[in-house]
């Protein structure tokens, strides 16, 4: 990820070869899984921040909020996806 | 008293505070580049690299990847010392835990110096 962010901000012909890079199918597929990771890190973080603040902590608070973040992951990741296609 | 020697701040409150603090600049920064996606859906080489050089934008970028280093220590010193334990590897867990930290701490620094360079060189 840092070779491609590297490359991609160092000059005109690096940022095109990125761009060639990620039409490679293997690419693609390694890109949405570090997305996906990520957003999954990101939305479970929120949650956890969350209940950091006192919101949620009861036994069927957290089967709720537990819910919502495979939810609100499963959409964000479904989205990467067609982004990245 | 034993206090712990691997941990970021010796002391699990200072690292829980660091932790969610990190986190926060990390899901800032990480919602700033996807807005700059979403408001650019046709990215090409001068509106990419427009984003990272203003003064501001790489302050936020090096503040963002000590936040990272940060969060990634901790989270990694935690699952360590979770599990990486003599409760599942016996006698030598600690050799392996120390092995393995050490290897996070060195990919952490390679990540550290080379996004430095990255975003502040040339």
């Amino acid at each position: 990820m840092l070779y491609l962010l590297e490359l991609s901000l160092q000059s005109e012909s690096g940022f095109a070869l990125v761009l060639e890079l990620l039409d490679n199918v293997i690419v693609k597929c390694g890109a949405w899984a570090v997305l996906s990771g990520l957003l999954y890190h990101l939305i479970a973080g929120i949650k956890h921040l969350i209940m950091d603040l006192g919101f949620g902590e009861t036994l069927q608070g957290g089967f709720i909020g537990a819910c919502i973040t495979l939810a609100l992951s499963a959409v964000a990741i479904i989205t990467a996806g067609v982004w990245i296609w | 008293m034993v206090t712990n020697v691997t941990n970021l701040g010796r002391s699990g409150l200072y690292d829980w505070i660091v932790q969610r603090f990190s986190a926060i600049i990390l899901a800032a920064y990480s919602l700033c580049i996807l807005a700059n996606f979403v408001m650019n859906p046709d990215m090409d080489f001068q509106t990419w690299s427009s984003i990272f050089e203003g003064n501001a934008m790489r302050f936020f970028s090096l503040i963002t990847l000590f936040a990272l280093c940060a969060h990634a220590w901790i989270g990694m010193w935690t699952v360590s010392t979770d599990y990486l334990t003599s409760l599942q590897l016996g006698e030598s867990a600690t050799f392996f835990r120390i092995m393995f930290q050490a290897g996070c701490v060195l990919l952490i620094a390679v990540y550290l110096l080379w996004g430095i360079q990255i975003f502040w060189g040339n």
